[in-house]
């Protein structure tokens, strides 16, 4: 579980930082696979969120998925601190 | 209040006058003004005669002192002829004229708690959006091509935000002063933490806006009361969202709770930009301008003291009133903090929203530090804390000017035979801090 915290922080932190408006396909298949990893943990809303961002940015609307990104932020930041 | 003065004015008039007078307590005007400027309004009101009322729309018309002064539901964006440009004593006076309407009107026998008024206000939606956009637009085009008009915006919010929206506020501030280091390269800039604050401000917004008000609002002084404490150390602080200041940790004998004192300047203007600096904050610690009998935080440290009507928060902080009347003793002693608080409390749950709430203290018994190493590359300290009770390792603290003296006094200590006394330790946002040396009757701050 830490391992899939922590590459959901990252993601969060490297989506943010490089904008959602160039989210690239590498950035997406990392969402991906965060979104599986979570779904082999039974972590749902953590699959869920992942999922939704990846297919928010695949469809092009990067300032669209800006609220799933935060809600993964205080997901992550959530299961961090209760882990 | 004694009336020295009449409205005239329609029913239509008096009754708006009457809804928003509900506004206008005394706490908001002194809040939007200062205790001066609403004492002189309401000398002024007291010999102001006839004050004409006229409802237009929303708004209400008054004529005090010479002066028109339009009247709104936020006490910020009330206007006035008069050559002041913030709210001035016209202003008050009209408000505080008019709050007796709602007084008489819709209160006719007890005044309405101040703090069912703010529950009743509604969210301030074109706020709410301009944050949530600001904050879609820095994820959109992404941190790294934020300039100084992104911080400068971000500031402005949080000047907006003020005291109604105080967290939202506190996150703008944050985000803004991310946006600036990592303008200037400054090795401080944190993308991580950045990419935190931009979602939080997004997160903060969405819930204000879903009626969470009541939940980011800093709670009341709800507890009252006289006790006997002790003050077992005191620590300063620096926030990024723009506050600096010195916390001391007092302990009630009587209720055996920890409660804490601070003394807060904000850093966010530009005459008190220097307030974090050590020298300011240990000036705050010597400051003696606290509660009734004007006593600084450095007397209090280990000392035994009654304080007589105490205000406290649902987080046990103490509020600086004036009515509050302390009485300085004996010196403390480490019998004073009982055996039980060698227990290390269980982690509290975790609240998005309120991660400072998360604040305990407890002590270790015969402590030593340890391996106390200075990392260069990530500029803090490691160390480690023993004692009877606890064996703390992975301690960390953050290179910073309010934390190089207890660097010094670790790295001092680290190693040596195991002392005798209590080590205070404090237990914030899921990390350890040391506070203060307890040993018979002196008290070390380990900050200080």
């Amino acid at each position: 579980m830490e391992k899939v915290i922590t590459e959901i922080e990252n993601l969060v932190c490297d989506l943010c930082f490089s904008g959602l408006d160039c989210a690239g396909s590498d950035l997406i298949k990392r969402l991906e696979r965060a979104a599986a990893l979570c779904r082999e943990l039974n972590m749902t809303v953590g699959e869920k969120l992942c999922r939704d961002t990846a297919d928010g940015l695949s469809a092009g609307g990067g300032r669209d998925c800006a609220k799933t990104l935060c809600a993964l932020a205080c997901y992550a930041e959530s299961m961090r601190n209760t882990e | 209040m004694d009336s020295k003065y009449n409205f005239i004015a329609d029913e239509e008039s008096l009754s708006l006058g009457a809804k928003l007078g509900a506004y206008f307590g005394e706490e908001r005007l002194i809040k939007a003004s200062n205790k001066g400027t609403y004492k002189r309004a309401l000398k002024d009101l007291g010999g102001a005669g006839d004050i004409p009322l006229s409802a237009e729309g929303e708004a209400l018309r008054a004529e005090i002192a010479g002066e028109k002064v339009l009247l709104k539901k936020d006490i910020s964006d009330c206007e006035c002829g008069c050559a002041a440009k913030t709210v001035c004593r016209h202003i008050i006076a009209a408000a505080a004229a008019v709050n007796t309407l709602a007084d008489s009107q819709t209160q006719p026998e007890e005044e309405k708690p101040e703090e069912k008024e703010v529950r009743a206000e509604a969210p301030d939606t074109e706020y709410l959006s301009e944050l949530k956009e600001t904050a879609r637009n820095i994820l959109a085009k992404g941190l790294v091509n934020c300039s100084q008009a992104d911080a400068e915006t971000l500031d402005r919010l949080a000047l907006k935000g003020g005291a109604r929206y105080a967290a939202a506020a506190n996150v703008c501030r944050s985000c803004g002063e991310e946006i600036r280091l990592m303008n200037a390269r400054h090795a401080g800039f944190s993308p991580a933490r950045a990419a935190g604050l931009v979602c939080r401000l997004f997160n903060t917004a969405e819930a204000l806006e879903g009626g969470k008000e009541d939940v980011l609002k800093k709670s009341g002084f709800s507890r009252e009361g006289s006790g006997e404490f002790v003050c077992a150390g005191a620590f300063p602080w620096k926030t990024e969202s723009g506050y600096a200041g010195v916390t001391a940790v007092l302990y009630e004998i009587d209720l055996k709770e920890f409660f804490t004192y601070a003394s807060v300047m904000p850093s966010f203007y530009e005459s008190t930009a220097n307030a974090g600096s050590l020298r300011n904050l240990l000036r705050l610690m010597n400051s003696r301008s606290h509660w009734q009998n004007d006593v600084s935080i450095s007397s209090l440290v280990g000392r035994r003291f009654t304080l007589m009507n105490y205000k406290a928060d649902e987080r046990r902080r103490l509020s600086s009133t004036k009515r509050t009347s302390c009485v300085i003793k004996e010196r403390m002693t480490e019998g004073d903090l009982p055996e039980e608080l060698c227990i290390i409390p269980e982690r509290a749950e975790y609240d998005y929203f309120s991660r400072a709430a998360d604040e305990r203290f407890f002590t270790v018994r015969s402590p030593q530090f340890t391996g106390a190493v200075f990392d260069k590359a990530m500029q803090g300290l490691h160390y480690g804390a023993a004692g009877e009770n606890a064996l703390l390792s992975d301690l960390w603290l953050k290179y910073e000017e309010t934390n190089e003296k207890a660097i010094r006094f670790i790295e001092m200590n680290s190693g040596e035979r195991p002392k005798d006394g209590l080590l205070l330790m404090r237990i914030f946002g899921g990390r350890i801090y040391p506070i203060s040396m307890i040993s018979g009757e002196t008290v070390t701050d380990i900050f200080f």
